[in-house]
């Protein structure tokens, strides 16, 4: 039975974290993202077995490309997932429930951890692999972290755009521009995303990993934002923001230059 | 505990006056909301929810104003709304979609929030559908489901709009059953135009036509409003409010006696006939 | 009758991004926004209600394409056909893609929405899309949905687009038969 104080609501956001990422993992949206993922793992793992002289720079690239696409389609099943309400048609039912959006917002942007969490042990076991048949650089390892803080950042921007923009077209709209833009001949486009451009330096990967996590820190707050801001989710956004602005900075100045001109 | 005051709530949809200054208040207990198509009762039932403020009078929930944040999810604490036409997750299970619902209500112990959602799922006879995905079942069945969500954490104040519509006579005696015997008897607000189940089940019951209160009583109260006023006669009567042919073959007439009928026993339903004012009003 | 118009206008506003930014170049983006967007067309709030009308499911949907489907073509040829199309092969293979993906976006989204209480819209444009993704991962002469060059130059691209519109408007045709129907190996 109830008490008259209403308790916290972190216990609520651990336990929506729960059920929610419970939900990404069976979503046929992310299933469909790591299946290319997968694909594209293979793609490496045959090139690695068969070429001659493999090497982690030339032949890992198909396993990142397709690990970023994953986090694409992950982006598209949190969009779903906080979208629902809307399709469903049981918003006004939900709107009288104790738990706030904030709190709904919180707990699917931590379910993306479920993802992130899977898709970085693929990762995981790409890398190991490689580094069995490869010389494989010491701070590649990262990229099992890099990959799990992009899930997070883009399960972020899939949180913004149900808030800001609530059309279910909205979100394959971006994925697909992201897509677009994959790396290829010009690389310099995903500089700012895409975790191989750093994996040089422990240090430069270590800003990375800083920055998609302010990223995604703001994007979490600003889709928490609506329908009303509170003071909590203002810092956080301030704070987030102002990181995100110091670590592209450092990321823009190590790493363009010797690549050229980067876009973002 | 304190239920609902209202005191001079009106709200407007552009044009349309929906509530017009209403006056209501409820203890614990069933009270039955009547009325029209367009009545009201749907707006009234979605401010008592507190998913809609009213343009103008005071409301007082449980003791809180719904006004307030904090006191608005403490009211949201121990509130069940089933509202009119609820939403479903078609991809989930029964019971995670009744276990997610718990979640946002805040019952964040596993072991003790599973329990509760069984024993919901067991009071709307879905036990058996428990494992089921939403988009399987029937429109009784998402009906009940939409029941068993709201029945959940055994709230103070339950606000059920058309809960009984699809659902089969068993199911509707059963739902009898389970809303007069809640174990808390909590404030209950049901609105339906299923006027068997007020006379079944409520003590008390208003009637709401164009945003305001008509009537405020008993079931046997709205009954008596008709005493006098219904007829059965072989023959077809223009000046009564509307007469229909029953099974027998005579004509029941609500409204001025035609010549030669005789005198009947009103029904809750002649009663609110005469207080809804026409028959374009009862649609 | 209620269409959905908000994908359109949204796949306009993003599909128009590359020309504004100087990237009008652009083909592939603006074509695959506009013909995912067109698959939104199929979603019907009244799929139920109208189940029983005497005007069949395909009619029914022919229908809601026709109120569409100019404005989507007056679009695409606004962002695409008249900025980048030069010569007949060009002009040629551009509408072959775009007949391809418009008619891929519909099929997709008809066989979803008959599964879906009538909407098929947001699966259908995320299948047409997440499509051209996997279509890319396969080698230049093996892609089925190719968005650049290929070897075989214009033949072949107008070739594949112009089988992907068959098979986008077979989908469409079986997803559109009535579900009543007998299918056809119960036919005595």
């Amino acid at each position: 039975m109830n008490s008259s104080a209403n308790p916290p609501m972190g216990p609520v956001v651990t336990a929506l974290a729960v059920a929610e990422g419970r939900h990404l993992l069976a979503s046929r949206v992310f299933w469909s993202g790591l299946a290319i993922a997968l694909l594209g793992t293979g793609v490496f793992i045959r090139s690695a077995l068969a070429e001659e002289s493999p090497t982690w720079d030339d032949d890992a690239w198909t396993m990142g490309v397709s690990f970023f696409l994953a986090a694409i389609f992950v982006m598209v099943a949190v969009n779903r997932a906080a979208l629902r309400d809307r399709r469903e048609h049981a918003v006004e039912q939900h709107e009288a429930l104790p738990a706030p959006r904030s709190a709904r917002v919180a707990g699917l942007f931590a379910g993306a951890l479920w993802p992130a969490a899977v898709t970085s042990v693929l990762v995981g076991g790409g890398v190991l692999f490689a580094a069995t048949r490869l010389d494989v650089p010491a701070v590649s390892a990262l990229f099992v972290i890099h990959n799990a803080v992009l899930v997070l950042m883009l399960g972020a921007v899939g949180l913004v755009l149900a808030t800001w923009m609530p059309s279910p077209f909205v979100a394959p709209v971006v994925a697909f521009a992201l897509f677009l833009i994959a790396p290829g001949e010009t690389p310099a486009a995903w500089h700012v995303i895409w975790p191989f451009a750093t994996l040089e330096t422990w240090g430069l990967a270590a800003w990375h990993i800083g920055y998609l996590l302010a990223l995604a820190l703001l994007f979490a707050a600003i889709a928490s934002g609506r329908p009303d801001w509170r003071r909590g989710q203002t810092i956080v956004a301030l704070m987030s923001g102002v990181a995100v602005v110091v670590s592209l900075t450092v990321l823009i100045s190590g790493v363009c230059p010797p690549r050229g001109p980067c876009l973002l | 505990m304190s239920g609902i005051r209202l005191t001079g709530v009106s709200k407007r949809y552009g044009r349309v006056q929906a509530l017009d200054g209403i006056d209501l208040s409820a203890e614990r207990g069933i009270t039955g909301l009547l009325g029209p198509n367009g009545a009201g009762k749907t707006t009234l039932l979605r401010v008592l929810a507190t998913v809609q403020a009213p343009d103008a009078g005071s409301v007082e929930l449980l003791g809180h104003d719904p006004a307030d944040a904090e006191q608005r999810r403490s009211i949201r604490r121990r509130l069940g709304y089933m509202p009119q036409e609820p939403g479903f997750y078609d991809n989930f299970t029964v019971f995670e979609f009744v276990d997610y619902i718990a979640i946002l209500k805040q019952l964040t112990d596993r072991r003790k929030r599973h329990d509760e959602v069984r024993e919901v799922l067991g009071l709307v006879e879905l036990t058996a559908e428990a494992r089921r995905k939403v988009r399987d079942l029937s429109g009784g069945m998402r009906r009940r489901l939409a029941l068993a969500q709201a029945l959940l954490d055994r709230p103070d104040l339950l606000l059920l709009d058309e809960p009984t519509s699809g659902l089969d006579p068993a199911q509707r005696l059963r739902f009898r059953e389970l809303v007069s015997q809640l174990p808390n008897r909590p404030v209950v607000l049901l609105s339906t135009h299923q006027t068997e189940d007020i006379a079944a089940v409520c003590e008390r019951v208003v009637v709401i036509a164009a945003g305001r209160v008509q009537f405020d009583g008993a079931p046997d109260a709205l009954r008596q409003v008709a005493v006098g006023r219904v007829w059965i006669s072989d023959r077809p009567n223009a000046q009564t409010l509307l007469s229909w042919r029953s099974g027998d073959g005579t004509l029941r007439h609500v409204g001025e006696p035609p010549s030669g009928a005789d005198l009947v026993e009103p029904t809750i339903d002649d009663a609110y006939l005469l207080l809804s004012g026409s028959s374009g009003g009862a649609s | 009758m209620a269409v959905p118009w908000h994908p359109l206008a949204i796949a306009l506003m993003v599909g128009a991004v590359p020309a504004v930014a100087g990237r009008g170049e652009s083909v592939a983006f603006p074509t695959a926004l506009l013909a995912a967007a067109a698959a939104f067309a199929i979603d019907d709030p009244s799929h139920e209600t109208l189940a029983t009308s005497p005007t069949s499911l395909l009619r029914r949907r022919l229908h809601r394409l026709t109120v569409v489907a100019p404005m989507t073509v007056l679009g695409w040829a606004a962002l695409v056909l008249i900025p980048v199309a030069g010569g007949i092969q060009e002009t040629v293979t551009l509408v072959a893609m775009f007949a391809g993906l418009f008619a891929l976006s519909v099929g997709f989204a008809s066989t979803i929405a008959s599964r879906n209480r009538g909407r098929g819209g947001a699966l259908g444009s995320s299948a047409l899309l997440s499509a051209l993704i996997v279509s890319s991962i396969f080698p230049p002469s093996w892609r089925p949905l190719p968005m650049g060059d290929v070897p075989g130059g214009w033949g072949a691209l107008q070739t594949r687009w112009s089988l992907s519109a068959m098979a986008g408007m077979v989908i469409f045709l079986v997803a559109s038969r009535d579900p009543a129907a007998r299918r056809v190996w119960q036919r005595p």
